[in-house]
């Protein structure tokens, strides 16, 4: 986690004095007797991009909904800026959403779109014109002032999308996967521009995706969600390196799971028995958890180091079979059967040209990681 | 960032503050229980409870009157007298209906002549809805229109037209006679076949619209993996296509079947004095006889008549919209 | 297989030909010189000319018009609001009555709605005194009450394609409901609620049945006139009549399919 130096101005959440833009309390939202969104609980800060990711119905776009007001929440608390948002209808709120599909107003040009939020205000013309432009400038669709929506591509409808929504200056931006209709190119490319725009309005944004690198780089910070709540709250680092739990160590990126069982629980490490993986697992730091207990010990792929000899520098090794081999151009994935009948991956960055090819199907192979490389999962 | 925060932490409701008395309007409106949600359904629906489904009532309370030299010409179904509310409830017309042949004769050839046009129409209909789904993207919108044109030209003229192709010295019978195939008229004018004809006319594209609805959704490669698996074009025909396009089916015939059983201006028109149709006899009790208890009678008993076929198309029409929502 | 599809086609071409030919005769004995519709006598346009010299025709379509014109009007009004209801309102207790209140009148016989208004009419005017004597007020709350029906599902098919997002984004930006609709929802709508008007019109301009039971003196419909006609036999100035009709209606279809290709080929694009 963090080193603990006062890092207030850009990790607020660390701050225990900071107060909170957005505070989500205890929310439900049910349809029926399926439960959309099980009692969450969130606080989000001036400034920040926090997404909210999980697979579909995860309940995290019900959770978007509930913060524009599209939906009202069964039972709990939304504050924004300090204000209960109980019976606050989607015109009168002070957030803004763009939409998946982006729905942009077929009939009306692109600047009629993006001015349209400043006429519901009634602000005076002249003022709603400079900012139509200067906001078109920002999204650099500057010369499509007069185009209507079906003559503009993916792309210049996500920037139609985004100026239109940011143009009242909104407390909270909410963005329904805002990326999700682009190819993977333009997508990246996207991605940075979005975050430029974000630091020069400082508006808080708060975005729902399924797709989990972009979470990662756009993020502050992370809700991982499932099943209608939110499973771990955190950096992007924070959620990769140290999941809390099986679902969101297997939901990012992948992850090989060893189940075992504490055997000695000591202050400064742990002894894991994993009959899966045929052999004790040595974990150098202490957990809270008790002996006999039932855990799984995570290590990412990258993290596990392969070789035709023994690895005699690490603790931790085992030996198995290569059964499959993967070339992916950046990096090259194994699959390991253990002895002990386990089926690992490991994954290898092909940093040269002529990186070792020598490792091939059904050799005997070691392998390991570093003491520090793996997790345990209580949950 | 000076006007839009301001104007934005408003509370809910102050920003329609402009209009002062639109808003009391408003408020006792909603004081009344009146929203505007209210109102706006109330509109259609004060509506269609008035003109459609209270006039339905009037005609099933009138049939149980009975018939009087009067303006109107039936009396009263209850009445107060010396502080009694008397009522009566004539069942005569009921009776009269079932006692007198030339009625359930209507009934049974109404129901028997839109049965038989029915058929026609779906085996002429059927063929045209599956070349118009089968033809190319933009032959079939031009097809398609030619469909729905004649649907929007009167259907009074277009049943007028068939008199001139019928009558006796018309154009058929000009044709066949020229031709030397036959040397008297045909007598096809004011005979049941000229009923089945502007039927079947009129009603073509009703039929022909929802089997192309059905039929254009079907998915070519269904017909392909069929083809690959072995079946011949016909088989694929009856074993694939036929079966999935019953929901079409039914939908077209029962929207040529209901109004064909109560169709008054084609028998008027094409068909002869002994074709009797339950439509027509409704309009003769109505307009010539001024009987109102029996015509209201022969309109209800129509209604149960119709009301399997009615609940039949509004079935299929409901499958359909689950599988598209 | 090929012989197969040639024989669809010929079936096709036959079906076409069974559409069209008693229209085209219409058409064609328009300009017969001959009383006897169907002996040809040479080309004229007598009839034209005494179509346009017989008020009885000309007052009778009239009034058609304007029947067909109000009845039109407040049968979209109806039929968008029912539609509205229908698709985005919640569910709430009498939608289902709404939702076969609106479609009945569709399968309805003519004769029953005709019977049925007549007899309401009259049954009003003894207890409220009104509609006072029957014409064109009562033709017009008859024609919108079905033609609201059918103008009910050219508009609730648009509102259940319609993206549901794009009301919800103005409703974001600040726009409440009722100004929703009349800015985003209505003009997104607008050319199904154009073919709906277009519609409930034709079918009010065609309508005898219903029009005969409400009418009252004085107030004879184009086909209420038409049908005494031609219940003698056939009339000439009625083929003039009728292609006349014929010659509007073809062209205002060509415009509308026109304009609905150019509106799709747009979507399409979006």
């Amino acid at each position: 986690m963090s080193d603990g130096r006062p890092e207030s101005d850009d990790k607020p959440w660390t701050d225990p004095d900071a107060v909170p833009f957005l505070q989500v309390k205890n929310l439900t939202k049910r349809f029926g007797a399926f439960t959309a969104v099980d009692s969450v609980s969130l606080d989000v800060y001036k400034g920040e991009i926090f997404c909210l990711l999980g697979g579909s119905g995860c309940g995290k776009s019900t959770l978007l909904r509930l913060l524009s007001g599209f939906e009202e929440a069964t039972a709990g608390q939304i504050i924004i800026d300090g204000q209960d948002q109980e019976g606050v209808p989607p015109y009168a709120r002070e957030t803004n959403m763009m939409f998946q599909s982006y729905a942009l107003f077929p009939h009306m040009s692109v600047e009629k779109n993006i001015a349209y939020g400043l006429k519901r205000d009634g602000l005076p013309k002249a003022e709603i014109a400079t900012r139509v432009t200067d906001m078109l400038s920002l999204v650099q669709m500057d010369g499509f002032a007069t185009r209507k929506p079906h003559q503009l591509s993916g792309g210049q409808k996500q920037r139609v999308a985004l100026a239109r929504s940011l143009i009242k200056k909104p407390k909270l931006l909410l963005l329904d996967e805002p990326l999700g209709a682009l190819d993977k190119k333009l997508r990246e490319e996207t991605q940075f521009e979005l975050i430029t725009i974000q630091e020069s309005l400082g508006v808080t944004f708060v975005v729902v995706t399924h797709d989990q690198e972009e979470a990662m780089t756009l993020s502050s910070r992370i809700g991982v969600m499932n099943a209608g709540q939110i499973v771990q709250v955190g950096t992007p680092h924070e959620i990769y390196e140290y999941p809390q739990s099986r679902f969101v160590a297997d939901f990012i990126g992948s992850v090989n799971l060893f189940e075992g069982r504490i055997t000695a629980d000591h202050e400064d490490h742990v002894i894991i028995s994993s009959p899966e993986s045929g052999t004790d697992i040595f974990v150098p730091h202490g957990i809270s958890g008790v002996e006999g207990q039932q855990v799984a010990l995570a290590v990412r792929p990258e993290k596990l180091q392969i070789s035709k000899s023994p690895l005699e520098n690490l603790r931790n090794t085992m030996k198995g079979t290569i059964e499959e081999i993967a070339y992916m151009g950046n990096e090259s994935v194994f699959q390991v059967l253990l002895d002990s009948g386990k089926q690992v991956r490991i994954s290898q960055s092909n940093r040269m040209r002529t990186t070792d090819h020598t490792l091939t199907w059904d050799d005997q192979v070691y392998i390991g990681w570093n003491d520090d490389a793996s997790v345990v999962l209580s949950s | 960032m000076s006007a839009v925060p301001e104007s934005r932490s408003r509370k809910p409701g102050r920003n329609s503050a402009r209009a002062p008395g639109s808003r009391l309007i408003g408020a006792a409106l909603s004081r009344l229980g009146f929203s505007g949600r209210s109102l706006v359904i109330a509109i259609p629906g004060v509506w269609l409870l008035l003109f459609f489904l209270l006039p339905l009532l009037v005609v099933a309370k009138i049939s149980l009157s009975e018939a009087a030299i009067a303006r109107p010409p039936y009396l009263p179904l209850w009445e107060w007298s010396e502080g009694f509310l008397n009522v009566r409830l004539n069942l005569g017309n009921y009776l009269f209906l079932l006692d007198d042949p030339l009625y359930i004769a209507a009934y049974v050839e109404s129901v028997r002549i839109a049965a038989i046009s029915t058929l026609i129409t779906l085996m002429i209909g059927y063929p045209m809805a599956y070349l118009i789904a089968r033809s190319a993207p933009e032959t079939r919108n031009i097809l398609l229109m030619l469909v729905i044109l004649p649907f929007w030209t009167s259907f009074l003229l277009r049943v007028y037209a068939w008199i001139g192709f019928l009558k006796a010295n018309g154009i058929i019978n000009n044709f066949l006679m020229s031709l030397g195939i036959i040397n008297d008229p045909l007598v096809m004018l004011q005979t049941d076949f000229a009923v089945y004809v502007g039927i079947v006319y009129t009603y073509l594209p009703f039929m022909i619209l929802p089997l192309y609805a059905n039929l254009v959704k079907l998915d070519i490669s269904l017909f392909e993996a069929s083809a690959d698996l072995g079946a011949r074009p016909l088989t694929t025909f009856f074993t694939v296509t036929l079966p999935l396009s019953v929901n079409g089916i039914i939908a077209g015939c029962m929207l040529v079947f209901i109004p064909a059983v109560g169709e008054f201006v084609i028998p008027a028109l094409l068909g002869g004095p002994d074709t009797l149709m339950i439509g027509r006899v409704l309009w003769d009790e109505f307009f010539s006889n001024r009987d109102w208890p029996i015509a209201s009678a022969v309109a209800i008993v129509m209604l149960f008549v119709l009301l399997i076929p009615i609940m039949l198309l509004r079935r299929v029409q409901a499958a359909d919209e689950e599988v598209e929502g | 297989m090929k012989s197969r599809s040639r024989l669809l086609q010929m079936v096709g071409l036959l079906g076409f030909i069974f559409l069209y030919a008693p229209i085209l005769s219409l058409v064609i004995y328009s300009f017969n010189e001959s009383k006897l519709v169907t002996v040809w006598g040479g080309f004229s346009t007598r009839w034209y000319g005494e179509l346009f010299r017989d008020p009885q025709i000309l007052g009778a379509a009239w009034i058609s018009v304007k029947i067909a014109f109000l009845s039109a009007s407040i049968a979209i009004v109806i039929g968008t609001l029912a539609s509205f209801v229908l698709i985005r309102f919640a569910r709430f207790r009498a939608k289902s009555l709404l939702s076969m209140l609106i479609t009945a009148p569709l399968v309805m016989p003519e004769v029953i709605i005709g019977l049925s208004l007549l007899l309401l009419f009259v049954a009003m005017e003894g207890v409220i005194g009104w509609p006072g004597g029957r014409g064109l007020v009562t033709i017009i709350i008859a024609h919108s009450t079905f033609g609201a029906a059918y103008a009910a599902v050219v508009i609730q098919s648009r509102l259940v394609d319609m993206d549901l997002s794009i009301e919800e984004a103005a409703q974001d930006l600040g726009a409440k409901p009722v100004r929703v609709f009349f800015d985003i929802t209505l003009p997104v709508i607008a050319p199904a609620l154009v073919s709906a008007w277009l519609l409930a019109f034709t079918l009010s301009l065609d309508d005898l049945v219903i029009a005969s039971f409400v009418s009252g003196p004085g107030a004879s419909t184009l086909p209420m006139v038409i049908f005494s006609k031609v219940r003698l036999g056939v009339s000439p100035d009625v083929n003039a009549l009728a292609t006349i009709i014929i010659g509007l209606v073809s062209l205002g279809v060509i415009v509308a399919a026109l304009q609905m290709n150019r509106s799709k080929r747009q979507s399409e694009q979006r």
